[in-house]
């Protein structure tokens, strides 16, 4: 593999530290570590965090953690733009709307009726929004790891989850609406949801 | 040397799209979201800033049908968690410079910076402490002179050396890393072993300059 003319390549640092490169292709990356600073650099930037990777990685991320972490992934994946947020000092992220691909910082608000964000819902989860002026609403439900369990395309003002979506006692969902325009033109955000124990 | 794919990764770049990708997604972010958000932190900044970096880099590997996971080739290069934290940066960083400029500490690569920053040749100088070479006897030339002639001297010794260890020597003295950072980036088990090697590469140096008749004072 040929070193770029530019940089070297994610593969050629990963496998320069990690001595699995073969003699010829080593000598080319030295010979283009020699000539720049900037990828030494990288070099002791990214060897210094595989150190203390390898160091911490003995203790896995606590479960809680690794779900809102998958969340914030799966929420990316529905077409949510998310990031998290932290509450109080518990620093435990939750999954704030950011927008949609391709959705500004101007996009407006849907107002939520009911239920409302954080609120405990029993057996029948029924979600309710404010008109937008559009035809067409896109409706999601998603598992607290952020796995989509429900999808659908409305012109209503509210949905009901079917009970075909099994909702787990005691856990955690996100809901979002997004009126669909040219693009998303229009969005609650992500709301939460729990189902009580 | 051969590295198998990980196990999520595989799965994920030969889901078909729709459900199955998605789910694979999940899979593959159970296994190494940490690293990205481990990536992310190491970048700086307070929980939001480190929660948003880590959300883009996602976005970022998600993009174009998972491009920049599909460049990771299991054929030859090292460890997949190595190679994300190397995507993960580059990521880090490239939204960085997009919003912020160049991130404090990063290698400038202006011209005129290289320009001012000190030549490898000139800083091994200062090691040896080639200022106290002694001028001849009969005081013909001045000391400038010969420093300028050992330090032309002292760069042909550095051509000879092997090119790994001139590269120890440019990121010791030209990038000013220490020593114990050195070798826990490189992967070594102890600082003494590179002390060690360090000196060595100083005395094959030391023993080119005396070979070419130049006493560098220190011995």
């Amino acid at each position: 593999m040929p070193v770029d003319e530019r940089h070297l390549t994610p593969d050629q640092v990963a496998g320069y530290l990690a001595g699995a490169i073969g003699p010829a292709e080593r000598s080319e990356v030295i010979r283009h570590l020699e000539g720049c600073a900037e990828c030494r650099h990288e070099l002791i930037a990214v060897g210094g965090m595989v150190a203390d990777q390898a160091a911490a990685g003995l203790a896995p991320a606590p479960a809680r953690w690794r779900r809102r972490l998958t969340a914030i992934g799966m929420a990316l994946a529905a077409g949510i733009g998310a990031i998290a947020v932290y509450h109080g000092r518990t620093e435990e992220p939750i999954v704030r709307s950011e927008g949609g691909p391709g959705v500004g910082e101007g996009i407006p608000d849907i107002e939520v009726v009911s239920p409302p964000d954080g609120a405990e819902v029993k057996d029948s989860v029924v979600l309710r929004w404010r008109s937008a002026g559009r035809d067409s609403y896109h409706v999601f439900v998603l598992s607290e790891d952020g796995r989509p369990l429900w999808t659908i395309q409305t012109a209503d003002t509210v949905a009901r989850v079917p009970a075909t979506v099994a909702l787990e006692r005691g856990a955690v969902y996100f809901w979002r609406v997004d009126a669909v325009g040219n693009g998303i033109v229009a969005s609650t955000g992500v709301h939460r949801l729990t189902v009580p124990r | 040397m051969t590295i198998p794919l990980p196990a999520s990764l595989a799965d994920l770049l030969a889901a078909p799209s729709g459900p199955p990708q998605e789910d694979a997604w999940a899979r593959f972010l159970v296994d190494h979201s940490d690293v990205v958000l481990f990536v992310a932190r190491r970048m700086g900044g307070g929980h939001d800033e480190v929660m948003d970096r880590y959300a883009w880099v996602l976005e970022a590997l998600r993009r174009d049908d998972f491009r920049r996971l599909r460049g990771y080739d299991g054929r030859g290069p090292g460890p997949f968690t190595t190679w994300l934290i190397v995507v993960a940066r580059r990521l880090c960083l490239d939204r960085h410079r997009a919003r912020y400029g160049r991130p404090q500490g990063e290698v400038p690569g202006g011209e005129a910076a290289r320009v001012e920053r000190r030549r490898l040749v000139d800083l091994i100088g200062d090691e040896f402490a080639l200022e106290t070479v002694a001028a001849p006897p009969d005081g013909a030339a001045d000391a400038g002179m010969i420093r300028r002639e050992v330090i032309t001297l002292l760069g042909q010794a550095l051509a000879e050396l092997d090119p790994e260890d001139r590269l120890l020597l440019r990121i010791r003295f030209e990038d000013a890393v220490s020593v114990p950072e050195m070798a826990r980036a490189l992967g070594l088990d102890s600082p003494f072993a590179l002390y060690r090697r360090l000196d060595k590469i100083l005395k094959t140096l030391r023993a080119k300059l005396a070979a070419m008749g130049v006493d560098d004072g220190t011995a």
